[in-house]
């Protein structure tokens, strides 16, 4: 699906309300991605959003030229999954999975891709292997928009887990979801928003 | 509001302190990691004495969390906004015109022999072109930047390439023109 063409899909996914989670259906979408273990915020973490920046330089500078004032930036999206979901619960970091990723305008192709990801290489050296540009689809989610410092998150994700998806016979189903708005080096905690974001399916 | 005088080192750091509270040696990493050396000057050791005359103008203030180890954190005031506002709009919106060496270079044009004139308006054009691959890598490499950062980069991206259209152009004319030694 090319968002840039449909604003209001675009507002419903990216800027939901601060007060209550809401259901949202998420189209398949094109991603450029990294994976990658462990704490994310650790050199990793940060190194694979660097090499995702860099890769998709070219893609972003084609899209700014061609949509003129309609562009808009992309933000940086991490999955998080554990082999057991209670080591993400419980703030396991050691045994964490992540997908770092960002979406590509629906023009992108192979080529163009590769293209990309030869001149980043060029600039930072080996890149991760698992840089690729891949599609999927998310489907069914819950989420929300939280304003403020990480350390708020715990009791946001215990309202979700604990009540709203019960309350609406939902269950987690699939990576729980981060989508960071803002640039943390440039964005004081109190005032950087980040979607949070659920794939549901209906309860057994 | 009382006029008042601010150093470029002043008004960069105050600009980053308004972004969120930072200690100097925050301050001296983000200064590295934007590279903004390349266009201002500001040492290590100054930006503790930009701190420290920016928080004696009341435009940040300094807190000093519990703990013998703890560092100062240095915030903006809200004079210390004001100023800022006034002397980003002063930078933006005033016209402040520089001297490129070309226009000396231009007006003693007839002084030199004809190959030399043209062999050195051809290696500016050379100059130009490999200052335009370091900004691009420079920009490359400091993915990713926000749009006005990306704006800024435009800007000298279109400098260079009109002095390099105004350079074939003068190249183009100057050798067809009869060359009286």
């Amino acid at each position: 699906m090319d968002l840039t063409k449909d604003r209001a899909k675009l507002k419903e996914l990216y800027m939901p309300g601060t007060q209550d989670f809401v259901l949202v259906d998420v189209p398949e979408l094109p991603f450029a991605t990294i994976d990658g273990q462990g704490p994310p915020e650790t050199g990793a973490g940060a190194h694979a959003i660097k090499c995702l920046f860099t890769a998709i330089q070219p893609i972003r500078r084609e899209a700014r030229s061609r949509m003129g004032k309609s562009f808009v930036d992309a933000p940086v999206e991490m999955l998080y999954r554990a082999d057991d979901m209670r080591d993400l619960a419980t703030g396991n970091k050691d045994r964490w999975l992540w997908r770092a990723m960002i979406t590509v305008p629906s023009f992108t192709d192979e080529a163009m891709f590769s293209d990309a990801v030869a001149r980043a290489r060029e600039q930072l050296g080996d890149l991760p292997d698992t840089l690729r540009m891949e599609s999927f689809e998310e489907g069914r989610c819950a989420q929300i928009m939280h304003v403020g410092p990480a350390q708020d998150i715990p009791a946001l994700l215990e309202r979700l887990y604990t009540r709203f998806l019960p309350q609406n016979r939902l269950a987690p189903a699939g990576a729980y979801h981060e989508i960071y708005l803002d640039d943390w080096s440039r964005a004081a905690p109190e005032r950087r928003r980040m979607v949070l974001r659920q794939p549901v399916q209906p309860m057994a | 509001m009382k006029s008042t005088a601010l150093t470029d080192a002043e008004l960069l750091v105050l600009g980053l302190v308004a972004e969120m509270p930072r200690h100097g040696y925050e301050l001296e990493q983000v200064i590295e990691q934007r590279g903004m050396r390349e266009w201002t000057q500001i040492g290590f050791s100054s930006i503790y004495f930009v701190l420290g005359k920016l928080e004696k103008a009341g435009f940040a203030t300094a807190q000093t969390p519990a703990g013998s180890k703890a560092r100062k954190s240095y915030s903006i005031t809200p004079a210390g906004h004001a100023v800022l506002v006034a002397h980003t709009l002063e930078a933006l919106g005033g016209f402040r015109p520089t001297y490129s060496s070309a226009l000396l270079g231009m007006v003693h044009w007839p002084a030199l022999p004809r190959e030399a004139a043209l062999g050195a308006l051809e290696a500016r054009g050379e100059a130009i072109s490999r200052e335009m691959e370091r900004l691009e890598r420079v920009r490359l490499g400091r993915q990713p930047l926000p749009d006005f950062i990306e704006a800024l980069f435009d800007f000298s991206a279109g400098q260079l390439a009109a002095e390099q259209a105004w350079i074939a152009e003068t190249l183009a004319y100057m050798k067809t023109k009869p060359w009286m030694e």
